[in-house]
């Protein structure tokens, strides 16, 4: 038996220790940095959160859900109903919880649609629930937004950055272990991965209903900043085209691409929000164009054939 | 001892009776041919008996157990494996993945490198060594056929259902292709094959069923299959050696 054979599935020894120096200097942060920071950071830590578990399952098996919306606003009317119940923690994994059963019911009830079918699906879902949710604050609580409970930005910073930990870690081990490769045989050829002896409908449902819950929790966890929610904040749809996005312009088929996308859209916004207030959306477009036409594997994929172009220039001169 | 018994499957789409009152049987240890012109529904029957498709009517028995209605994964994890007739592999996965994902989700439960160092056995089996690393897009039509039957061999079954892995293969191939059918039945594995090489079919099986529009029209062992007038005239065209 080569290396070659079973390396591949050993974790290189560099990534935990890169990755607790990350998660350390993240939880030192709030400390030496200004508040603004804290909060921008914040605002990264949401975006990275829901790239990652709407790429954990769309990204291998090819089901494009563009319902993150509908899981983070879930979270996020949990929130403002339960905020005044129970605890913060305790809120954020009950806002996750609600979202994963719901993503149960929806996986139950659409996950055999199949290309275009599912993902025109999943944004009518997202859209009748924003519906449903303003015809019932309308008719029966006559009323039209709500107020949630306000929680400091230090302790909401600590709690998006334990579920960003989680999430991280999530990834990573089910990408690793055969559920990773169930997810992306799926992807391939669902019919094989089916006569081969998996469970196809489980693997989907249980993975999508897992990548609910942590936009759920992130949705609760945010609410506590925003003071004020309706139903077109908490289910902008935005919420549900940003992943997408970020995971393809960072690069969909690896967490450091997906985690680069999200962080570097997410302060590119910031940036040309407050710089070029006018032009911000124009901008941000062009940007957007101009990486899916020229950068198949985003920006994680001009780094590998830069590496590669690197190492076969080498080649040649030695 | 009988490990497939398929009494009165019938299946129709739409109006069309693709598969009609379909009786037969697999013994243990058995390796029984089914030929047909095309469109007789020799693949429908592969899809009936692994899942792919439940039957209108008629049941299906393995081991002694209805199989009719299960998933496809359910009649796997009994122990029935199939490769298909456009081959369907996880072309953008590893040669070895392909190969450890069917090891992974077997029952009971196998280590990584237990699953790799079985893959690679079995990559080995089916003459595919030194192309594990490969995506199984790059592998040759002929390596993607064998890749297919790696991939059915490591769920570990009783049964194989082998749909026509000789088409594509020049003869050199189809000859080697011969000897692991063999092999795999030396590993006391049951096969079940579709081909279109007869020469091929008349050496390995020790059984045939002839299917026409549908319906079973003929069955027996490969002489009397070779010499039988009604299958001459709708399917072998003139007298074959067996």
């Amino acid at each position: 038996m080569n290396s070659l054979s079973t390396g591949k599935y050993l974790p290189n020894p560099r990534i935990p220790v890169l990755f607790s120096a990350a998660v350390l200097a993240a939880a030192l942060l709030p400390l030496i940095m200004d508040p603004f920071t804290t909060i921008s950071a914040t605002n990264v830590f949401i975006y990275i959160v829901i790239t990652l578990s709407w790429a954990l399952f769309s990204g291998p098996t090819q089901y494009i859900s563009i319902a993150t919306a509908a899981f983070f606003g879930i979270g996020i009317y949990t929130s403002a109903l339960a905020g005044e119940l129970m605890p913060f923690p305790l809120v954020v994994c009950l806002g996750g919880v609600v979202s994963f059963v719901l993503a149960l019911l929806v996986g139950l009830s659409t996950l055999r649609l199949k290309g275009m079918y599912f993902t025109i699906f999943t944004f009518g879902l997202s859209e009748l629930i924003r519906h449903f949710v303003l015809w019932w604050e309308v008719v029966m609580t006559g009323t039209v937004g709500r107020w949630v409970v306000s929680v400091d930005p230090i302790p909401v910073y600590y709690t998006m950055l334990v579920i960003l930990v989680v999430t991280i870690s999530f990834c990573f081990f089910i990408g690793r272990s055969r559920y990773g490769l169930a997810l992306r045989s799926i992807g391939q050829s669902e019919e094989a991965a089916d006569h081969m002896g998996i469970n196809i409908t489980a693997v989907k449902i249980n993975v999508f209903a897992i990548t609910a819950f942590f936009a759920g929790a992130t949705g609760s966890t945010m609410a506590t900043r925003w003071t004020y929610i309706d139903p077109s904040i908490a289910f902008n749809p935005l919420f549900s085209f940003m992943p997408v996005l970020m995971a393809i312009f960072g690069g969909i088929g690896s967490i450091t691409g997906q985690i680069i996308g999200a962080a570097v859209l997410t302060l590119l916004a910031d940036l040309l929000l407050t710089e070029f207030p006018y032009y911000y959306m124009l901008i941000y477009g062009i940007i957007l164009v101009v990486v899916i036409l020229f950068l198949p594997g985003g920006i994680v994929g001009l780094w590998d054939s830069m590496k590669k172009r690197r190492r076969t220039e080498t080649n040649e001169n030695t | 001892m009988r490990i497939l018994e398929v009494q009165g499957i019938t299946v129709r789409f739409g109006g069309l009776v693709a598969v009609s009152g379909v009786d037969f049987h697999i013994d243990h240890g058995e390796v029984v041919g089914l030929i047909g012109p095309n469109g007789a529904g020799k693949t429908t029957l592969f899809n009936l008996i692994s899942g792919a498709i439940t039957p209108s009517s008629g049941i299906i028995l393995f081991k002694g157990d209805n199989i009719t209605r299960l998933k496809p994964n359910e009649i796997c994890r009994r122990g029935i494996a199939r490769t298909f007739q456009l081959v369907k592999l996880f072309s953008d996965m590893t040669v070895l993945e392909n190969v450890m994902l069917s090891c992974l989700f077997r029952k009971p439960r196998v280590t990584k490198d237990e699953a790799a160092h079985e893959s690679m056995e079995l990559l080995d089996f089916v003459g595919l060594n030194g192309t594990e690393s490969l995506p199984a897009r790059e592998l040759p039509i002929g390596g993607q056929k064998r890749l297919e039957v790696a991939r059915a061999l490591a769920t570990k079954p009783e049964l194989l259902l082998l749909d026509e892995v000789m088409a594509g293969l020049n003869p050199a191939e189809v000859a080697e292709a011969i000897e692991s059918i063999k092999k795999i039945r030396e590993k006391g594995i049951s096969i079940m094959l579709v081909e279109h090489v007869m020469q091929a079919i008349m050496d390995v099986s020790d059984r045939i069923i002839v299917l026409h529009n549908g319906e079973k029209l003929a069955e027996g062992v490969p002489c009397d299959i070779a010499s039988n007038e009604t299958v001459i005239n709708v399917y072998l065209g003139g007298t074959i050696s067996c």
